[in-house]
């Protein structure tokens, strides 16, 4: 019954998406007097939200309810597992999470409707078509490939359950924010599109969509790091990023969708890039949906993969017609899209733009060329080589520095030309400083050459960040007399985007130092330990005591470790690692246990007791120094992108009242 | 008594080192140096060193062996090369130069295409373009009012 309501109102919001994607057609044709069009389209747009809604509300039900009859609740869920879980089911497997993937996009463009469209108008239907597009792709894989609504012949006793892996709270989170952060992308393209299709080729489609491109970004940016996290308390090796295929997949987009971020202010400042934009953003968008296909299908692990399901050859089709068609327009309005002015000198903030374009793009094939590697050597060299972390940190790492090392270099630099002594003034003193900061970490005994330009560019970029800050509160201290925390607090309100973009910089310097710390000097050890026995490792020591195995339910045995942690001779922690074996599954979790400091992080693994009895169990333990810097960063990154995302009061009055006859419209008044 | 006293000094003496020797076999720490570098190829990415599941302590068993038997860390990454395909090393070989290739011709394009990019954008323009420059000057002039025109039409829509 439930199943039933859930399809058939999938079916009405697919056949809804339709007809909005026509009507906003036949409306921009028509012109003028195809305004109702227009407005029915924008309806029917928004009501696919509605439906949606109420296809996904009883997906979740049955997941709650436990409705095994219903195929897909079988697979994901099971009588035992918490409610959270069961309502995270609806994007714990294929089917579910294609409908959620609608679900989000529906929300998204039901959301930008809702928008003051104003002069933008012109936009509108051909806004409202792409998101249809998109929409309607997604829908019809639901429908047709990958229903989740299909009933068995039979009612099963039990669902099969979540796979254990997934049965974390940072699972619950994760998917959603990466989902989010996908479909994001796809408003940003859409107004791309409707500009090149409507030939209104000036800023407004940037002004009109940077929000939800920030937003976008924000969520994805989110989805990596709590992956990262995820993996780090679950998987139990020790870190955060293997490079597989699924993170790669999430990490392609971001990639693009940071240059856009980046290339739209030469745009706005300069007219210049006006194709290349267009270009980002189509990719990042084909890359959304490749991600999305990368993530579900599994074709890495073989291509073979590929030919067992409709959905692989849908997804190629879908992202090639895209390119195709996104290329068309381009190509079209080509001669609109030249740039406004040429470069002054090779000096400037234009160049700077031009070089972290290149390292993101060149950084994104990279990673691309490597993810699909495994397809490329099956194909042409008939054996499968799977490229693993090793490779990854040797091409990426140098990339990844240079990235951050033009956050330090880009924002001295001023647009059109720069002079040679400011930039000079910019960056003495930092560079000093952190060469000065190298030059202690080698009498530290730091040896490591990465290590060194790890921290000595991060150092670098830091301080040259904070110095804008302070020189921008120093002249305004001097100027209005205000102390150095209001003054701060001004230069940030008057020009978000300007120091948002900074603070998210420092987020990045504050997750670059972690990177460092944490990849040159992560210490680990092994050992197997008798009751009371102990084992050392970086200044701590550690005591096992005792095991405890006790089984949860039908479905989990648990083994916990009990052990205390000492540090110069005082007991610091008590820390309980343990082993979860999932029966159904026929897996085990190892759930590793940590005391988290801000220098450092002492995370213990349980290895293996049952060969040798209780009496004794092996432990892997690992000292991940600075680690925490990372996540810290992630937290600091949403408070700069909402800095910069954030409505200025002054922007959001109309231009009448903004604008006063003898007041001077500078670089610094900003208009978002 | 004595001859008792004397067997037992003898079993010390033959079985002691041995017992000392199996304990100086590889370290875990040993084992997971190499293990570090290989990955199986069942489970999804995971390391060996800490992948729990019973195959891959079959192979850190396999390893443990192979240094017994006094192989080097090389030999020990080669054989499992061999057995299994170059997709189990954690660090690609040089045979699979494919995996540089196109990383290194990015890295040169990209470095071409900046130059290309640069040059061109700050040439000047030649005499034999001045009369397209003077169009593109009339465009500009267009384009320079298309602000103001778009904020008129944003407040005339605004009014309606």
């Amino acid at each position: 019954m439930l199943a039933d309501i859930g399809l058939i109102s999938l079916v009405l919001g697919l056949a809804t998406a339709v007809y909005a994607a026509v009507a906003s057609l036949v409306g921009a044709r028509q012109g003028l007097r195809g305004a109702a069009w227009i407005a029915s389209a924008r309806s029917a747009l928004v009501a696919v939200w509605p439906l949606l809604t109420i296809s996904c509300g009883a997906m979740i039900w049955m997941l709650i309810a436990g409705d095994f009859q219903v195929e897909y609740v079988a697979t994901v869920a099971s009588r035992e597992m918490p409610v959270f879980l069961k309502v995270a089911g609806l994007w714990g497997g294929q089917a579910g999470s294609l409908l959620f993937w609608s679900w989000v996009a529906a929300a998204f463009s039901a959301l930008v409707m809702f928008r003051k469209w104003g002069s933008d108008k012109a936009l509108l239907p051909y806004v409202i078509a792409i998101s249809a597009a998109t929409e309607i792709f997604f829908m019809l894989l639901v429908v047709f490939i990958e229903t989740p609504f299909s009933k068995l012949d039979f009612i099963p006793q039990d669902g099969n359950g979540m796979n254990p892996l997934l049965r974390h709270a940072g699972m619950v989170i994760h998917p959603p924010m990466l989902y989010l952060g996908f479909v994001g992308f796809t408003i940003p393209y859409a107004f791309a599109m409707a500009a090149l299709i409507s030939g209104r080729l000036s800023d407004e489609w940037i002004h009109a969509s940077r929000r939800w491109t920030l937003a976008a970004w924000l969520f994805l940016s989110l989805g990596l790091v709590l992956g990262g996290r995820w993996a780090y308390d679950v998987l139990g090796w020790g870190g955060y990023w293997a490079w597989d295929p699924v993170e790669n997949a999430a990490l392609l987009p971001w990639l693009t969708g940071t240059a856009f971020l980046h290339s739209v202010m030469i745009q706005e400042k300069r007219g210049m890039l006006k194709f290349w934009n267009m270009v980002l953003i189509s990719v990042t968008y084909g890359l959304v949906v490749l991600g999305t296909f990368l993530t579900r299908s599994g074709i890495i692990s073989s291509v073979h993969a590929f030919a067992r399901s409709a959905i692989g050859p849908l997804f190629f089709g879908y992202i090639a017609l895209m390119i195709g068609f996104s290329v068309y327009w381009l190509l079209r309005r080509r001669s609109a899209l030249r740039a406004e002015h040429r470069l002054d000198s090779i000096l400037s903030r234009e160049t700077a733009f031009l070089i972290n374009n290149l390292l993101f793009v060149s950084f994104t094939l990279t990673v691309l060329y490597g993810t699909l590697f495994p397809l490329i050597t099956e194909l042409f060299a008939g054996e499968k080589i799977t490229l693993r972390v090793g490779w990854y940190n040797q091409v990426a790492g140098p990339q990844m520095a240079a990235l951050v090392l033009m956050m330090g270099i880009a924002p001295v630099l001023s647009w059109r030309r720069a002079s040679a002594r400011r930039i000079g003034r910019a960056l003495f003193l930092p560079l000093v400083l952190s060469l000065l900061l190298v030059g202690f970490l080698v009498v530290l005994d730091v040896r490591s050459l990465g290590a060194l330009i790890g921290f000595g560019i991060s150092a670098f970029v830091g301080l040259t960040t904070l110095l804008e800050f302070w020189q921008a509160a120093r002249a305004r201290r001097r100027t209005k007399g205000e102390n150095y925390l209001v003054a701060l607090n001004r230069i940030i309100v008057r020009n978000r985007r300007r120091y948002g973009g900074y603070l998210v910089h420092l987020s990045i310097v504050l997750m670059a130092i972690g990177i460092t710390g944490s990849y040159f000097f992560q210490q680990e050890t092994q050992g197997a330990l008798r009751r009371g026995e102990t084992m050392t490792l970086g200044g701590y020591t550690i005591l096992y005591e005792g095991l405890d195995e006790w089984q949860e339910g039908e479905d989990l045995f648990v083994s916990e470790a009990t052990v205390a942690v000492y540090r110069d001779k005082e007991r610091i922690a008590t820390l309980k690692p343990r082993r979860n074996f999932y029966v159904d599954h026929q897996q085990p979790v190892t759930v590793p246990a940590v005391r988290s400091t801000v220098g450092e992080d002492f995370y213990v693994i349980l290895v293996g007791w049952e060969q040798i009895g209780p009496d004794q169990a092996t432990f892997k333990v690992y000292l991940n120094p600075l680690i925490n810097w990372l996540w810290a960063g992630a937290l600091m990154l949403i408070v700069g992108t909402l800095v910069a995302a954030w409505p200025s009061r002054r922007a959001r009055l109309p231009f009448s009242a903004a604008y006063r006859p003898g007041m001077i419209l500078t670089e610094k008044t900003n208009v978002v | 008594m004595v001859r008792v006293g004397a067997i037992l000094v003898l079993a010390a003496v033959v079985l002691l080192p041995t017992a000392v020797w199996a304990d100086d076999g590889p370290s875990q720490d040993q084992v997971n140096a190499v293990a570090r570098k290989l990955f199986c190829p069942v489970c999804e990415n995971t390391p060996l060193d800490v992948c729990p599941t019973e195959a891959c302590q079959q192979w850190r068993d396999v390893i443990q062996t192979r240094l017994v038997e006094g192989q080097s860390e090389q030999e020990i990454l080669d054989y499992f090369a061999e057995m299994y395909g170059d997709s189990v090393l954690a660090q690609p070989p040089p045979r699979q130069w494919a995996a540089w290739a196109l990383p290194a011709l990015i890295l040169v394009l990209g470095a071409a295409a900046l130059i290309f990019w640069l040059r061109s954008w700050t040439r000047p323009v030649p005499v034999a373009a001045q009369a397209v420059a003077a169009q593109e000057a009339a465009d500009e002039q267009v384009e320079e009012d298309r602000p103001h025109i778009e904020r008129l039409e944003r407040e005339l829509a605004e009014w309606e």
